[in-house]
C-alpha cells in the first residue's frame, strides 16, 4: 500500500466519515444492553469502598468516566486506557465495550465486595482487579533531583497550557497578562514556599493565604485543589508526610464551603500521599534525575484534563524545589 | 454597556476539557466579550467579579454548581450565548463538531475528543508508522497499518502488544477492511451478511467480498491482517485474534480465511483454531495444494472458489461458460500478459493458468509458478502493486496511468496474444479506471492482442460495477465476471485458434 491519505479518501465517501462512528458497535464485539465488564486495575482507596456492602448513586458522568457516591466516599470509574489513580477502578479493554456507557446521573448503585451494580443494566466485576498503590519512592538525592528540576525546565518551555497555574513551573512568577487564577494565586503560592523554606521540621504555622488556593481557578477540579494536591503528594514522596499532614489540615477546614465534592475527594487521597499513575511517575523522573523520561512523562501529564495535570506538577514541583530545605540528607539518599 | 448574565446549573459536572470547549464556544458568538464556565468556588466567584463576568446580583450558587458567566454588547448577544451553552449542556458527552472545536494534531488529541473511536488507521511513511501504531495501541485503539515499509521486527513487535492489550493490528501494509459495515481503506460497498473474511490480501478480500455481494450475500467483517501475518516470524498473531474474537460475533455463520500459502507452523496453528471452531470456515491459500483441513473446512483453490464455497450450492455463482465469450487469438500469437493491479489477483490469475497445464512466470510467483525471465514463450503475469513498481509512485489502484506504459508495450509486442487485466473499483481506487483504460486503447490499440479483464466491485461502489464493465466492453475488451473467469477466458481465446 502506501502513504496516501486514505482517512480524506473514505470521507469522500457517502458513507458517514470513518472516524465519526464506533466500527465496532454493531459489529462481532457489540456491547449488549446487560454489560459485564470486568475491572483491570483498582486504586487502593476505591477498594477500601469495596470492603463491604452499601448504596449509593451516580454522581457524575463525564466522556471517559463516572463518578459515584458510596455514602460520601467517591470513587471513579474510568474506561480503559485513562489510567490508575486512588479512586479510580480502570475497565478491562473489553472488545465490544461500548463506551460512553449508559450511565446517568443518579443512576442507584449497589456496591458488595466484588462488584458494583449501575441501575440495572452494568455492573463492574472487581474481584479479579489487580490493587494499584503509587510505587515506592525511589532512591534519589538531591543531585538526581536538581538534575531532573534543571531537564524538567527545559522540557516544559512552550508546552504549558495558558490556563490553570502551570505557569508556575517556570520558575518566576506570573505578571501582567497571565490569567487571573494565576495572579490571584501569587501570594498564596507565595506564602506556600515561604512556608516550606522555612525549614525541616519547622512549627511553623501554615500560613493561612494557603488556603485561598482551594477552589481557584478553571476546570472540574480547580486549578488550586490541583496545585494544592501535587503539593501534598510531592511532600509524601520526599518522606515529609509530617508537613503533608499540616498543610492538609490547614486546608480541610475550609474544604466544603470551597470546593466540590470530587476535588474534595482527590484532594484527601492526595493527602494520603496517592494521586494519578502519571503524575507519580512524572515526579519520580524529576526525583530520580531520569531526564530521559521526563518528555514522555510530560505528555501523560497533558492527557489530565485540561490543565489539571500542569496545575498538579506545578504545586508539586513547588515542593520539590525547597527539598533541600527540607529533605534531611538521610531521607534524600535512602530509597 | 455591556450586560453581564449569569446562570447556574447545580450540581452539573462537566469534565475540564468540556468546560473549556464551551468556554471558547460562548466567546465566539458575536457580539459577547468575555464569557467562562467554572464551578462557582468562592475564589472563582472572586475571579468571576474581577473578571466583569459577575451579575450585578450574586448568583445563589455553591462550590459544586456550575455558574456559567457571559458579558456582552448587547443583551441580545449575551442571550444568545447562554442560549449556545444550553444547547452544548445538552450534549456534553459529544466531542465539539462547530468551528470552536480543534483538529487533533496527535494521535492522542484525536482520542481525547472522539472517545468513541476504537480504531486507528495509521497512514504515514513507514519509518513512522510504527511509532504512530505504539501511540495508538497505548491509547486504547485497534490499529489498521496502511503504511508499508514497515520492519519485520516492528509489525512482530505492535503484533504482541496489541495482542496483550487485547487488541488487534491489521497490518502493516494492509489496503483493505470491512468492519461492521464501514468500508476501510480500499474497499467496496458490500451488504451486511453472515460471511466474514479474514485476510492477508487486500485485493482479494475486494474480489471475494464483492463476488459474494453480487451473488446476493453479505459480508460480517473483512479484518485485514497485512501480508506476513502468516509468515514464522510473526505467526499469525493478527488472525488468530480476529478468528477468536469472530467466534464470538453472532452475526458471523461462516469465515473465508485468504491468504498466500502460510508457513506450516502458522498453517497448523491456524487450523487448529478453525477445528476449534464452531463456525465453518473456506480456506483460501492461494497456490497451496493438500492442505489439510478439519471437517468445518473446505479449501478453495481461487478467490471466486472461496466466494462460492461461502455463499453455498443456494447462491453460488452461475458457470461462466469461457468458450462463449472467448475469440481466437490473430495469428500465431502465444502468450498471455497479465497487468495486475492488485497482487493477490495476480496469484490467483497464476493459480488458474497452472491448474490448466501453463507454465506461468510472476514477479510475485505463487507455488508452481517461476520468477520473470526473458523466455517470450511463457506467460507473465505481473503485480503492477508490488514494492518494486510503487516505490515514489501511487499504486495503479489509485492511478491506472501506472500501467500505460507496460501496457503500451504489450499491445505492441507480436508475441502476445492476450493482455490479462484487473479493474479494482471502490472506496479509494481511482474514480473511473475503466475510462482511463478505454481511452488509452483507443489511442493505442490497433490490432494484434486481444484484451480481457474482470472489475473487481459492486455496483454500490462509486464507480458502479455495470458502468465500469460497459465502458470496457465498448472499448472492445472482453470482460469476464470474475478475475478467475477472466484468466480462463484469456485461455480460451489462446485454445480457440
Amino acid at each position: 500500500m502506501g502513504s496516501g491519505s486514505v482517512v480524506a479518501i473514505a470521507a469522500e465517501s457517502d458513507l458517514p466519515p470513518v472516524h465519526s462512528r464506533n466500527i465496532w458497535h454493531d459489529g462481532p464485539l457489540c456491547g449488549h444492553r446487560q454489560q459485564i465488564i470486568h475491572a483491570a486495575t483498582i486504586g487502593s482507596l476505591a477498594a477500601r469502598v469495596f470492603q463491604c456492602a452499601a448504596d449509593g448513586r451516580v454522581a457524575a458522568v463525564f466522556r471517559q468516566s463516572f463518578y459515584v457516591d458510596i455514602a460520601g466516599s467517591w470513587i471513579c470509574i474510568v474506561r480503559y486506557g485513562v489510567g490508575n489513580g486512588p479512586i479510580n477502578v480502570v475497565l478491562k479493554n473489553t472488545p465490544g465495550h461500548v463506551w460512553p456507557l449508559e450511565i446517568k446521573v443518579g443512576n442507584d448503585v449497589q456496591v458488595s465486595r466484588s462488584e458494583l451494580l449501575v441501575g440495572e443494566g452494568f455492573t463492574v466485576h472487581t474481584g479479579l482487579a489487580r490493587r494499584w498503590s503509587p510505587p515506592p519512592v525511589p532512591a534519589s538525592s538531591l543531585a538526581d533531583l536538581a538534575r531532573g528540576l534543571n531537564a524538567l525546565a527545559a522540557a516544559v518551555q512552550g508546552r504549558i497550557p495558558r490556563r490553570g497555574l502551570g505557569s508556575f513551573l517556570t520558575g518566576s512568577w506570573p505578571s501582567s497578562g497571565a490569567p487571573l487564577e494565576a495572579l490571584k494565586a501569587r501570594a498564596s503560592v507565595r506564602a506556600l514556599c515561604g512556608w516550606l523554606w522555612s525549614g525541616s521540621g519547622s512549627d511553623l504555622e501554615v500560613p493561612m493565604a494557603v488556603s485561598t488556593l482551594v477552589g481557584l481557578g478553571p476546570g472540574l477540579t480547580p486549578s488550586g485543589d490541583d496545585f494544592l494536591g501535587g503539593a501534598l503528594i510531592a511532600l509524601a514522596r520526599l518522606r515529609r508526610e509530617d508537613l503533608a499532614c499540616r498543610l492538609y489540615w490547614q486546608i480541610q477546614p475550609d474544604l466544603p464551603s470551597r470546593t466540590g465534592a470530587i476535588s474534595r475527594a482527590h484532594l484527601s487521597a492526595a493527602a494520603a500521599g496517592e494521586g494519578l499513575e502519571a503524575l507519580h511517575a512524572a515526579l519520580d523522573a524529576v526525583l530520580t534525575g531520569a531526564s530521559g523520561s521526563i518528555g514522555q512523562r510530560l505528555s501523560e501529564i497533558d492527557r489530565i484534563g485540561h490543565c489539571s495535570g500542569w496545575d498538579a506538577l506545578a504545586g508539586a514541583v513547588t515542593v520539590l524545589r525547597s527539598a533541600p530545605r527540607i529533605w534531611s540528607r538521610s531521607e534524600a539518599t535512602v530509597a | 454597556m455591556s450586560v453581564t448574565l449569569n446562570q447556574v446549573r447545580a450540581g452539573l459536572f462537566l469534565d475540564s476539557v468540556v468546560l473549556m470547549q464551551i468556554s471558547r464556544s460562548l466567546a465566539s458568538v458575536e457580539g459577547v466579550e468575555d464569557a467562562a464556565l467554572m464551578m462557582a468556588t468562592p475564589a472563582n466567584l472572586d475571579i468571576l467579579s474581577d473578571a466583569g463576568l459577575l451579575a450585578a446580583t450574586r448568583p445563589a450558587a455553591g462550590p459544586g454548581d456550575l455558574l456559567i458567566a457571559v458579558r456582552a454588547g448587547d443583551p441580545a448577544s449575551a442571550e444568545a450565548a447562554l442560549a449556545r451553552a444550553a444547547e452544548r449542556l445538552e450534549k456534553p458527552l459529544v466531542a465539539a463538531a462547530d468551528g470552536d472545536s480543534f483538529s487533533p494534531r496527535t494521535l492522542q488529541g484525536a482520542a481525547r475528543i472522539c472517545l468513541e473511536a476504537n480504531l486507528a488507521l495509521i497512514s504515514v511513511p513507514g519509518d513512522f508508522a510504527g511509532s504512530e501504531a505504539r501511540k495508538a495501541l497505548r491509547a486504547g485503539l485497534n490499529v489498521m497499518i496502511f503504511s508499508d515499509n514497515v520492519p519485520l521486527e516492528e509489525e512482530i513487535a505492535l503484533k504482541r502488544e496489541a495482542r496483550d492489550r487485547q487488541l488487534i493490528v491489521m497490518g502493516p501494509d494492509c489496503g483493505t477492511a470491512i468492519i461492521g459495515g464501514v468500508p476501510l481503506a480500499f474497499a467496496n460497498r458490500v451488504p451486511r451478511g453472515d460471511i466474514a473474511i479474514v485476510g492477508a490480501s487486500g485485493t482479494g478480500i475486494q474480489e471475494a467480498s464483492s463476488l459474494i455481494a453480487r451473488n446476493g450475500g453479505g459480508i460480517s467483517h473483512a479484518i485485514g491482517v497485512g501480508g506476513r501475518d502468516l509468515s514464522e516470524p510473526v505467526a499469525g498473531i493478527s488472525t488468530l485474534t480476529a478468528l477468536e474474537w469472530l467466534e464470538s460475533d453472532a452475526s458471523t455463520a461462516h469465515v473465508v480465511i485468504l491468504s498466500k500459502p502460510p508457513a506450516d507452523s502458522v498453517a497448523s496453528q491456524i487450523l487448529e483454531t478453525v477445528a476449534s471452531s464452531s463456525k465453518t470456515f473456506t480456506v483460501c491459500f492461494l497456490g497451496a495444494r493438500n492442505v489439510s483441513l478439519p471437517a468445518n473446512a473446505t479449501l478453495a483453490r481461487t478467490l471466486k472458489g472461496a466466494a462460492a464455497d461461502a455463499l453455498g450450492e443456494q447462491r453460488a455463482p452461475v458457470p461462466f461458460d469461457s468458450g462463449q465469450l472467448a475469440r481466437p487469438v490473430v495469428g500465431d500469437r502465444q502468450r498471455i500478459c497479465g497487468l495486475f493491479s492488485g497482487g493477490s489477483l495476480s496469484a490467483e490469475a497464476q493459480v488458474v493458468l497452472i491448474d490448466r497445464g501453463h507454465a506461468v512466470t510472476s514477479n510475485a510467483p505463487v507455488p508452481g509458478a517461476g520468477a520473470v525471465s526473458k523466455d517470450s514463450a511463457v506467460h507473465e503475469l505481473i503485480d503492477l502493486g508490488d514494492d518494486a513498481y510503487t516505490r515514489g509512485r501511487p499504486h495503479p489502484m489509485i492511478d491506472p496511468a501506472v500501467r500505460d506504459e507496460p501496457l503500451i508495450a504489450a499491445l505492441a509486442d507480436p508475441g502476445v496474444g492476450v493482455i490479462l487485466l484487473d479493474v479494482v473499483i471502490g472506496y479509494g481506487a481511482h474514480a473511473d479506471p475503466a475510462g482511463h483504460l478505454a481511452g488509452l486503447l483507443e489511442a493505442h490499440w490497433r490490432s494484434g492482442p486481444l484484451v480481457v479483464a474482470s472489475v473487481t466491485g459492486t455496483d454500490a461502489d462509486p464507480q458502479g460495477w455495470s458502468r465500469q464493465t460497459s465502458s470496457l466492453t465498448r472499448a472492445g475488451v472482453l470482460v469476464a465476471p470474475s478475475n478467475a473467469d477472466a484468466a480462463a477466458l484469456a485461455l480460451a481465446c489462446l485454445d480457440a485458434r
